[in-house]
């Protein structure tokens, strides 16, 4: 699995909706989810990552997602390479988590750009 | 205090004076709470016949006033019947603030007595929607609401608040100084002196420039400004269809709206100028039908656009400034002016007057034994005044609108132009004559599309909104008709509709005026009576059903393919 890009969005915790949200934007532009981790960072705060697929539409779905009304920034991981894991449960298959590394970062934002 | 009264103070402390809703169970402690309200006439409450006109009304007001409108419904199915009006005014940058009731909390997400998700159903279709949990949150979210509706690029905001919130008892109210929108902020004004000279410069340089003027010069109040730049530089103006509510149509600068239904004259205007200055408008398919029409002609291109992504999404600009068109415009002014650079654009007036007259000759066409649309909204134009208010419906009468109407002072024309929703004329009318009493307000409707919320016309009534509804009455789905009939083998199917009603009995049934009209003395008569008896009226027009929608183009054609005479008379 090769994604389009991985990206790392920081976003406003009232409640789920705000995954809703994120995923609604990319399906509104028809571009893939490859695979989706997210946790609260904090109270008010939720990090997510995402594998996206390759898209025509894949740049517009990442401007438009930074200006969602609840999200602070996109961060697109510009050279990420995903380490697939699995983790072992009980000795059983687990779960797979995936591992973004990156050095470069551009960062989206109500229409301003930094990196 | 009750959650429902601090709801209503809120709203007052935020500015609203009138409210557009239908009450039910979970949406009644608001209408408890705003009674005393009524009575001391600090609120107006519009009870409207449906909640799709509700969300009309409120973004008819918004548009007139600049101020966001607002509307109320129950849970469940009031809430749904919002959907098609907020998502008109959210295609179309239009700030309402819409308050739904909700089942209680306990209840929510058990398929309770009309129950609907209400989050979830709209959170795809407006800028923002909110479900309140608690009674302490209503005051900072109702100024959050008004705030996010009315800056960045406004839009429609959803605030749901369950019927067990509203009757909440608060002991102790905090008022919020600000609002606070966590991962909101308002696009940025952000112009570069460096991208102003060299916007500056490339239209000193042009021989052959254009202003495009769109809706963001409506919500900036940027008139002034894109009237200055144009005669700084000799430059023809152009707009969207929702744009050619900024420009006075008067200008002898103002070519007309472009694109797909638009006036021939101004779409090959900016398809034959070399620098198109492009002010507030997001360039949708509407506008620019083919982009690499557009890019093949090798014009350059400066952008202002409030919203960055919008800047460069259809078309990359030479110069792009992010930043409120006003504030934008007076800076490109500025820079030119520091340059000082003049040309003589005398030639390129001269070839815009030639397309003018060219294209004239399609337009005017009298015809024997018919009232043809162009004269039916010059002689209408012609019998109200210069800063009468105007809505439309949305089929064939809006697009006669979009090329024969004059708009003579900014906001006073409201279409629904990025959803295309049928039915918004007469609320719409309704909600701006509610902002802008001292104004004519009409509706150029259709048939088809004024009875799909006619029945609003009993509120106009019964709350005494003296608008005047025109209907061009052909009859049939015009729009759709002429499609078939141009562009598939004449197979018209589905459209045409029977003699049911006779729209003078109709307007009489509700208490409102209704009037027939056989020729054109009748309408000026008619609309003169109208604005003399100061009471709703309905004003059918009889259209031939064969009347065509022109100019046009062919689906999926280019600007340069436009029809602009009957093919079905070429032969």
């Amino acid at each position: 699995m090769t994604p389009g890009r991985v990206i790392r969005v920081r976003a406003h915790y009232r409640d789920p909706g705000i995954v809703e949200r994120i995923a609604a934007n990319f399906r509104r532009l028809w571009v893939d989810v490859e695979w989706i981790q997210g946790s609260r960072v904090d109270q008010e705060w939720y990090e997510v990552y995402l594998g996206l697929g390759d898209s025509k539409n894949l740049d517009l779905a990442i401007l438009n997602l930074s200006k969602t009304v609840g999200v602070e920034s996109v961060e697109v991981l510009e050279d990420a390479r995903v380490d697939r894991r699995v983790i072992p449960i009980n000795g059983n298959k687990g779960i797979t988590v995936y591992v973004p590394v990156y050095s470069k970062v551009t960062r989206y934002s109500w229409g301003e750009v930094s990196g | 205090m009750s959650g429902a009264r601090l709801l209503i103070d809120s709203l007052k402390r935020e500015g609203a004076k009138v409210i557009f809703g239908i009450p039910g169970l979970t949406n009644m402690p608001l209408y408890d709470a705003f009674y005393e309200d009524l009575e001391r006439e600090e609120l107006r409450h519009v009870l409207m016949r449906h909640e799709q006109a509700a969300a009309h009304a409120a973004d008819g007001y918004a548009r007139a006033s600049g101020f966001p409108g607002v509307c109320t419904a129950t849970s469940g199915p009031g809430a749904t019947n919002l959907v098609t009006g907020l998502i008109t005014a959210y295609q179309d940058s239009s700030p309402v603030v819409a308050i739904t009731g909700q089942v209680v909390r306990a209840a929510i997400g058990k398929m309770a007595f009309q129950e609907a998700d209400t989050p979830g159903i709209m959170f795809p279709i407006t800028k923002y929607t909110i479900q309140i949990r608690s009674v302490k949150e209503i005051p900072i979210w109702i100024k959050n609401a008004f705030y996010l509706a009315s800056t960045g690029r406004p839009g429609p905001v959803v605030v749901d608040i369950p019927r067990d919130v509203q009757l909440e008892k608060v002991e102790k109210v905090e008022w919020p100084e600000r609002p606070y929108v966590p991962g909101y902020r308002e696009f940025r004004t952000n112009l570069d002196r460096e991208k102003l000279r060299r916007a500056a410069e490339i239209m000193a340089e042009a021989e052959r420039p254009v202003i495009l003027a769109g809706t963001g010069v409506v919500w900036s109040n940027a008139t002034e400004e894109v009237l200055r730049l144009a005669e700084m530089l000799i430059a023809p103006i152009v707009s969207t269809l929702p744009g050619k509510s900024a420009i006075p149509h008067d200008h002898p600068l103002y070519i007309g709206p472009m694109g797909y239904y638009g006036r021939a004259e101004a779409s090959m205007a900016a398809l034959e100028s070399d620098l198109l200055i492009v002010i507030g408008a997001r360039l949708s398919d509407r506008t620019f039908t083919s982009y690499d029409e557009m890019r093949e002609t090798r014009k350059r291109f400066i952008e202002i656009n409030i919203d960055p992504v919008d800047l460069e999404r259809a078309i990359k600009p030479d110069v792009g400034l992010v930043g409120d068109a006003k504030v934008a415009t007076r800076a490109l002014i500025e820079t030119l002016e520091y340059i000082g650079a003049k040309r003589d654009r005398s030639a390129w007036i001269k070839r815009v007057k030639e397309l003018r007259d060219y294209y004239s000759q399609f337009y005017y066409v009298e015809e024997e034994g018919k009232l043809k649309p162009w004269k039916v909204l010059k002689t209408i134009r012609n019998s109200i005044p210069r800063n009468s208010i105007v809505t439309t419906g949305v089929g064939q009468h809006q697009m006669w609108a979009e090329v024969f109407w004059d708009v003579l002072e900014p906001r006073t024309f409201l279409s629904s132009t990025g959803m295309g929703t049928m039915g918004f004329g007469l609320p719409a009318a309704m909600g701006a004559k509610m902002a802008k009493p001292d104004r004519v307000v009409v509706d150029i409707d259709g048939d088809g599309s004024f009875l799909m919320t006619a029945t609003n016309l009993a509120t106009a009534v019964d709350e005494h909104i003296p608008i005047i509804a025109f209907i061009m009455d052909n009859r049939t789905l015009g729009l759709v008709r002429q499609v078939q009939d141009l562009f598939q083998n004449k197979r018209i199917v589905g459209v045409d509709y029977g003699p049911s009603p006779d729209f003078a009995k109709l307007a009489h049934a509700f208490g409102a005026l209704g009037f027939d009209v056989h020729d054109y003395r009748d309408i000026e008569e008619y609309t003169k009576k109208s604005v003399k008896e100061d009471l709703p009226a309905v004003i059918r027009i009889p259209i031939d059903k064969e009347e065509l929608a022109l100019p046009t183009l062919p689906p999926g054609g280019k600007l340069r393919q436009v029809i602009v005479s009957d093919p079905r008379k070429s032969h």
